[in-house]
C-alpha cells in the first residue's frame, strides 16, 4: 500500500505539465517563425529522411545529389541559396515568388535523390526514421507541408525535453518546487534551444536522449538502482548513440554513475545492483548492435562514423596531440601565458556565450552588440550567484559528491566530443565547427546552475528570483523571435 | 508580494517591447537578393541600362548599391524609371544616402507590383559604377517614409504565410503570436502556487 502510494505521490505534479505545454506553445511558435530549412543543416536532415522515406535506405558515402529533385526545385523556389549566411536578404515576399514555389509542387518532381554524402550523412538513422512517420502522413502534401509536419515532431521532442528536465530537478532539489518548474521554464524560453529543436534536426532527439538520462542517472542516485533504471539509463545511452554519435560523450559518466550504485549498495541489494548494471550495459548494446547490421544492410561504413569518418574530406596541416589538449583547453578556458593564442579572443565568450545569448539562422543573424554585453554581465551575475547558492549547500553537496563526479565528468565528455572535430576543423576545414549548440545536451545542468543562482537569495527569497529568472528567459526568448520575425520578414 | 515583483517585471518587459516595436525607421518592400559584392555594370555619361525586376507591392523608393568612379559619399547623378511594355511607369532621382550607403531613389508615384524593367541612366559627367552580381546590379526596395513595426505588421503577416506550408495562411503569424501570448500565461500559473 504505501509503494502504490509513493508512486501515486511521485506522479506528475501539475507545475510539470504546464511546463510541457508552455514548451510545445513557444516551441510551435519557433517552428511557424522560423521559414523552412533556415535551421541549420535542416536541408541535409530532411534529405535523408526523404531518402529513407522513399527508398528504406539511409543515405551513405556515393557519388551524386543528396538532395531530390523536388527538394532542390522547392530551395530554389524558396530563394534559399540567397538567403542563407545573408543577413540582408529575404525569402519568397510577393504572390509572384509564390507563385513559383507552388508551381514546382504541381509540377511534381522526384522525390528520390542519389542519397548521397551530406552532413547528416554519418548520423545513426533514429531521429530520421522517427521523422519518416510525419513526413508518410504528410506525403499528400507538398514537401512544405511535410516539413511543417516534420518539425511538430520536433516541437514534440523539445517539449519532452522540458518535461525531464522537470523531473531531473526534481530528482536534485527535491524539497524545492518552485525550483522544478523555474528551471524547466528557463529551459523552455531558451532561445537557441527553441529555434534549433524546433527545426528537423537531430539535435532535438539527441537533446531529449540526455535530457532523460541526466533525470534517470539522478533518480537513481537518490533512490537507488533497481533493474527498470538500469535499463532506462542503457535504452538512454543506446538510444541516444543511434540519435546522435555526440552522444557518446555521456557514456563514460553514465558508466561511472553505475558503477558507483553497484558498489555502493546495501549488501542485500547488491545482487539487484549488478543485475542493473547488466541490464543497463545490454540495453545500450542492442540498439548499437542494430545500427552496425544496419549499416552493413545499406551498405554504410559499418565503423565509420563512429570513428569520425567526415562527410567531407579536407587536405589541412598535420596536427598534434599537444595543440589539440591546447586547442581543447582554450575552447572553453582562459588562454595560459605559454599557449599559443588559437582563438584570437575569448572563445567563451564569443563562440559558447554570444551563441547561447542569440546567433540565429545558417549563424547569420543575432541581436545588436549591445545585448551581448548585457548578455556577458547577466552570466557573470548568475555565475556568481550560483556560487553563493553553491557554498550555502556545501554540505549537502560534499554528501552528493559522486553525482557531482558524474555530471562533471559528462560536461567534461561532451568538451572534448566537441573539441576533436573542432581542432580537426581548425587545421583543415576552411570553416569553424564550433556552434553553440553543440553545448544544449547540458541544459538539465543549465536549469541546476540558474536553480542554485536563485538559492543564493535564502529560502525565502528564491522563489521570487527564480520567477524573476524565467522572466528575463521569457523575455529573452520573445525578442529571438521578433529579430528573426525582422530578419526574415521585415 | 513575490507575485508583486514579478508582475513589476512583467510589465518592465512589456514596456520595452512597446518601445522596441514603436521605433520608426525605413522598411523594405523587397529585394532581388543580390548582395552588391562587385562590379555589376559601369555606365558612361548618360548611359543607360536595364534588367527585368519583379516590383513589390508599396513600393516608393528603390536603393542601389553604386558610386561614382571617383569615389566619395555624395550620392549619384542618376535617373531611375520602372517601365513597363516600353512606357515609363514611374521614375525618380536620388534623395540621399540609406542607411548602410545605398543610393536612396524616391520615385515619383508608387507603381503597381509586378514584373517591371528598373532602367538607370547616369546623369553625371563620369562613369557611374553599380555594384551586385556580373552585369545584374542589386536593388532593395523601400515603403514611403519611416515607420514603425505596428504600421508594417499587415506587410509581416502577408509575407509571413508564403514560402510555407499550403494550408498556413493569413493568421499564421497572428496563431505564432498567441501561442507565444499563451506560453507566457501557462509560465505564470506554473510559477505560482505549489506546484506539486
Amino acid at each position: 500500500m504505501s509503494a502504490r502510494l509513493r508512486r501515486l505521490g511521485r506522479r506528475l505534479p501539475r507545475a510539470g505539465w504546464l511546463c510541457l505545454a508552455v514548451a510545445l506553445l513557444n516551441g510551435f511558435a519557433w517552428s511557424l517563425i522560423t521559414p523552412p530549412f533556415q535551421v541549420p543543416d535542416e536541408i541535409s536532415h530532411v534529405a535523408y529522411v526523404q531518402y529513407l522515406a522513399e527508398t528504406g535506405d539511409a543515405p551513405r558515402h556515393v557519388a551524386g545529389d543528396y538532395m531530390s529533385a523536388e527538394e532542390r526545385q522547392t530551395l530554389e523556389a524558396l530563394r534559399f541559396f540567397s538567403v542563407v549566411g545573408q543577413g540582408a536578404n529575404r525569402p519568397v515576399w510577393t504572390a509572384a515568388e509564390q507563385q513559383g514555389v507552388d508551381a514546382v509542387d504541381a509540377a511534381d518532381p522526384g522525390r528520390v535523390s542519389d542519397g548521397s554524402s551530406s552532413t547528416a550523412v554519418n548520423n545513426p538513422p533514429l531521429f530520421y526514421a522517427l521523422q519518416t512517420v510525419p513526413y508518410e502522413l504528410a506525403s499528400g502534401g507538398s514537401l512544405l507541408d511535410r516539413l511543417f509536419a516534420m518539425r511538430l515532431l520536433s516541437v514534440l521532442l523539445s517539449a519532452l525535453t522540458v518535461l525531464c528536465v522537470f523531473l531531473f530537478l526534481r530528482e536534485v532539489f527535491p524539497r524545492s518546487p518552485w525550483a522544478w518548474a523555474t528551471g524547466a521554464l528557463a529551459v523552455a524560453f531558451q532561445p537557441l534551444f527553441g529555434f534549433i529543436s524546433t527545426g528537423v534536426n537531430n539535435d532535438s532527439g539527441l537533446f531529449l536522449a540526455s535530457a532523460f538520462l541526466f533525470w534517470m542517472l539522478a533518480r537513481s542516485l537518490r533512490d537507488g538502482l533497481t533493474r527498470r533504471r538500469g535499463l532506462a539509463i542503457g535504452l538512454a545511452v543506446g538510444l541516444g548513440l543511434v540519435t546522435k554519435l555526440t552522444f557518446v560523450a555521456f557514456a563514460p559518466a553514465a558508466g561511472l554513475a553505475l558503477l558507483a550504485l553497484a558498489l555502493r549498495s546495501e549488501p542485500g541489494r547488491r545482487r539487484v545492483a549488478v543485475e542493473a548494471v547488466a541490464i543497463a550495459a545490454a540495453a545500450a548494446a542492442v540498439p548499437l548492435i542494430v545500427y552496425l547490421g544496419l549499416n552493413e544492410l545499406w551498405d554504410r561504413q559499418v565503423f565509420g562514423a563512429l570513428v569520425g569518418s567526415e562527410a567531407v574530406q579536407y587536405d589541412g596541416r598535420p596536427g598534434s596531440i599537444r595543440e589539440e589538449l591546447s586547442y581543447i583547453w582554450q575552447l572553453y578556458l582562459p588562454r595560459l601565458p605559454f599557449q599559443a593564442d588559437m582563438f584570437a579572443g575569448e572563445a567563451f565568450r564569443t563562440v559558447w556565450l554570444n551563441g547561447l545569448i542569440g546567433r540565429f539562422g545558417w549563424l547569420d543573424y543575432g541581436f545588436e552588440a549591445w545585448v551581448y554585453d548585457l548578455g556577458f554581465g547577466i552570466a557573470i551575475a548568475i555565475a556568481v550567484l550560483a556560487a553563493i547558492g553553491a557554498l550555502r549547500a556545501l554540505s549537502l553537496l560534499r554528501a552528493r559528491w559522486i553525482e557531482l563526479a558524474v555530471y562533471g565528468l559528462a560536461v567534461a565528455g561532451l568538451a572534448v566530443i566537441i573539441g576533436h572535430p573542432g581542432y580537426s576543423s581548425r587545421i583543415g576545414a576552411p570553416y569553424p565547427f564550433e556552434q553553440a549548440r553543440y553545448l544544449l545536451p547540458l541544459l538539465p545542468l543549465y536549469a541546476g546552475v540558474l536553480v542554485l543562482a536563485a538559492r543564493a537569495a535564502g529560502s525565502r527569497w528564491a522563489p521570487t528570483v527564480g520567477a524573476l529568472l524565467v522572466v528575463i528567459a521569457a523575455t529573452h526568448s520573445v525578442f529571438a523571435q521578433l529579430i528573426t520575425l525582422a530578419r526574415y520578414y521585415g | 508580494m513575490r507575485a508583486s515583483i514579478v508582475g513589476v517585471a512583467v510589465v518592465a518587459a512589456a514596456c520595452f517591447l512597446l518601445v522596441v516595436l514603436s521605433g520608426s525607421e525605413p522598411r523594405r518592400s523587397g529585394t532581388d537578393n543580390i548582395a552588391p559584392a562587385g562590379v555589376a555594370l559601369k555606365l558612361a555619361p548618360g548611359q543607360r541600362a536595364c534588367q527585368a525586376e519583379n516590383v513589390p507591392d508599396d513600393t516608393a523608393r528603390v536603393a542601389l548599391a553604386g558610386a561614382p568612379a571617383a569615389g566619395g559619399t555624395q550620392a549619384a547623378r542618376l535617373t531611375v524609371a520602372v517601365e513597363r511594355d516600353g512606357k515609363v511607369v514611374t521614375r525618380g532621382r536620388p534623395a540621399g544616402l540609406t542607411a548602410d550607403g545605398r543610393v536612396d531613389v524616391a520615385l515619383a508615384s508608387t507603381p503597381p507590383a509586378g514584373p517591371a524593367d528598373l532602367c538607370v541612366r547616369n546623369d553625371d559627367r563620369q562613369p557611374l559604377t553599380l555594384l551586385g552580381a556580373p552585369e545584374v546590379f542589386a536593388v532593395d526596395y523601400y515603403r514611403a517614409g519611416d515607420e514603425s513595426w505596428w504600421r508594417v505588421a499587415p506587410a509581416v503577416a502577408d509575407r509571413f504565410e508564403l514560402g510555407k506550408a499550403g494550408f498556413l495562411g493569413p493568421w499564421a503569424l497572428w496563431l505564432a503570436l498567441a501561442a507565444v501570448v499563451a506560453a507566457w500565461l501557462a509560465a505564470g500559473w506554473a510559477l505560482r502556487g505549489d506546484p506539486r
